[in-house]
């Protein structure tokens, strides 16, 4: 609707209220193919976007808005155990001591650009951090500074490796006793779960706050602990620590197969994220990327870090301005993406292109090959970054949703239809 | 070479080196005369080309192609690598490990390209950054013209992309050794007029604008 980018004026929209009626009361997703169709062919409420990518990414499961907060939290509880348990693995990884400069890259990362993060300690290049909280944890006092418990209003994101030997059979019924309990006390109190709008809380949020918790150096510390969770979410979190710690600990781990070079890499990624775009002009949300990113080359030891991860997760980033989101985010996302980061793969697609073009564009498929050019890997960056670089931030934003429909996949007749009305609308152009 | 009217070559240069030495900013330096320090990470290739005029009766445009330094797609670079007639290799002096890469580039350069007589390409050692470099580094620069002729690069140049220093130079050393590599093979074409680079001729042009 306030969509910045003039260009975008000329498209259709989809209001809030359009928005609420692909959902039941209970905020479930009911309308999901008239939800992929519109977000086809309309742009979605900016402020829908961060619950609007969830459902796109098939990362929320359906939920009442009471499971769904129990769920949040247990997202929460489990980036947190892996924070920890990365944390602990991290800082005795040696990276090579080889930067001579005066000032090496990981100094720029503790630049303190905004003046809320006075105890970042920035990783050291050289091996064993002196600091004990190196890249900060994000939760060093395990009282877990929640991220803007996204209680009711937004999806969660799909539980990844559950099962029952996660703790998660005592969690469910730990989780609905507290359910229960909480449902009683907030129509005792009159209190509905938080529906604002967290960015408008963000804004809001108190400075004095973020400074009772000198030391926290997550993306949370604007809204506290308790603005977000009530005593059974506390409990519940507490309930959730040791499930999750041992959800963390069961994360599949090879120190030896390159996460060194990958924390060398990553970081020198993370200093060219997007760094022309506001959000990552403040260096705690680089800080963030480089955390997640680490983070998650950590654990998928078989993946590790590849170019690109970072331009696909600075969307997330963006989109719902919260670490535990957008981690669980890209790890949902990277599931289906990670097979575009393997060589053969990718040369495959880009044959794909090549074939779909001889297919719906005669013209320009002769053009190619007459200029000798067999190979597409022009579409090598398009194909990985769905498009990113190629436009604006905030209408990759917009093409990262209408490809996240899946919408043409899905109907393949409706993309008939759509080159049809393409060529019949050109035809009007051009009399 | 035909010695009437004027000359015009198209020559296919590679820009490669371990990822964050700078070989996207020594591009945009060199083609643009602009540096900025927030250029991102490279994804599979772009592409710029310079038009030199060589001399009164020669034009040489440089096609240069920026590869990505992250060697996860090793395959791919085989085909960026395919024509090229020059190479930059580049390091970072501030980071031994992007030196320590020089001759794994190298290798790779001279395993997956020939000149059409089946000799290396020539390529050019940029040691960047100099602006950066602290007195560790410069100590032992001497033994660079050892290194260079031990793994058969034809020269090397410090250069900053930031302070724009050495580059021109660099670019000077690699198309003359290209030229006199042009001029010593023997071309199968009748008009002998540069080197081939064909499926790349359209669309260079275009993508520099995409970076």
């Amino acid at each position: 609707m306030s969509e910045p980018d003039t260009q975008m004026c000329c498209w259709e929209s989809v209001s809030c209220e359009e928005f609420s009626e692909w959902f039941d009361c209970d905020g479930r997703l009911v309308k999901d193919v008239t939800m992929r169709q519109r977000v086809f062919e309309a742009v979605v409420d900016p402020s829908c976007r961060r619950r609007l990518w969830k459902f796109l990414l098939r990362s929320s499961p359906q939920h009442s808005p009471s499971e769904q907060k129990n769920f949040d939290l247990e997202n929460r509880s489990q980036y947190q155990a892996l924070c920890k348990r990365w944390e602990n693995i991290d800082k005795n990884v040696a990276m090579p001591d080889d930067d001579l400069s005066e000032s090496p890259p990981y100094m720029e990362l503790s630049d303190d650009d905004d003046g809320d993060d006075s105890n970042y300690c920035p990783p050291r290049e050289s091996g064993l951090s002196q600091c004990g909280r190196s890249l900060s944890n994000p939760f060093p006092d395990g009282r877990a500074e929640l991220d803007r418990s996204r209680s009711s209003d937004t999806g969660g994101v799909e539980p990844r490796h559950k099962s029952p030997s996660d703790g998660n059979v005592v969690l469910s019924a730990a989780a609905g006793l507290l359910e229960e309990r909480s449902r009683g006390r907030a129509r005792d109190n009159g209190r509905e779960e938080e529906e604002t709008d967290d960015r408008e809380a963000l804004v809001n949020g108190d400075e004095a706050e973020s400074n009772r918790q000198p030391k926290c150096e997550c993306d949370f510390r604007r809204r506290s602990w308790e603005d977000l969770v009530d005593e059974d979410g506390r409990a519940l979190l507490s309930i959730l620590e040791f499930p999750s710690r041992v959800f963390a600990a069961r994360q599949p781990l090879e120190l030896e197969t390159g996460y060194a070079k990958d924390k060398r890499i990553i970081l020198r990624d993370v200093l060219r994220t997007d760094r022309n775009f506001h959000y990552f002009s403040h260096k705690r949300n680089l800080r963030k990327v480089h955390r997640i990113l680490l983070i998650y080359a950590m654990f998928h030891p078989e993946m590790g870090y590849a170019q690109g991860m970072n331009d696909l997760l600075a969307r997330f980033l963006v989109v719902t301005d919260s670490e535990v989101d957008a981690f669980w985010m890209f790890e949902r996302y990277m599931k289906d993406k990670r097979i575009d980061f393997m060589e053969v793969s990718m040369m495959r697609k880009v044959a794909l292109v090549r074939k779909l073009i001889s297919e719906i564009d005669r013209d320009l498929y002769q053009f190619f090959e007459s200029s000798e050019c067999h190979d597409y890997l022009f579409c090598h960056r398009w194909l990985l970054l769905d498009f990113k670089r190629e436009f604006t931030f905030q209408d990759s934003l917009r093409i990262f949703e209408v490809l996240g429909t899946h919408y043409l996949e899905l109907y393949s007749d409706k993309a008939q239809v759509e080159t049809d009305k393409a060529i019949a609308k050109e035809f009007l152009n051009e009399g | 070479m035909a010695a009437q009217g004027k000359k015009e070559h198209l020559y296919k240069i590679l820009v490669i080196g371990d990822l964050g030495t700078g070989k996207t900013s020594i591009i945009k330096r060199y083609v643009h005369q602009f540096f900025s320090p927030h250029y991102r990470a490279t994804i599979g290739v772009d592409f710029a080309l310079k038009v030199l005029n060589w001399d009164n009766s020669t034009t040489i445009r440089l096609q240069l192609w920026d590869i990505a330094g992250q060697e996860r797609f090793g395959n791919m670079t085989r085909v960026y690598y395919k024509e090229a007639v020059g190479a930059f290799v580049v390091f970072d002096v501030t980071r031994l490990s992007t030196f320590e890469a020089v001759q794994m580039w190298k290798a790779d350069l001279d395993n997956k390209v020939l000149l059409p007589n089946g000799k290396a390409i020539p390529a050019v050692l940029l040691a960047n950054k100099c602006d950066l470099a602290s007195e560790g580094f410069l100590g032992n620069i001497n033994q660079l013209d050892d290194y260079c002729r031990e793994k058969g690069f034809h020269a090397w140049f410090e250069t900053s992309a930031k302070e724009n220093i050495g580059i021109e130079e660099a670019a000077r050393s690699l198309v003359a050794k290209i030229l006199e590599n042009d001029e010593t093979i023997d071309h199968p074409q009748p008009d002998g007029d540069g080197i081939r680079v064909g499926e790349e001729d359209g669309r260079a042009p275009k993508k520099t604008k995409c970076c």
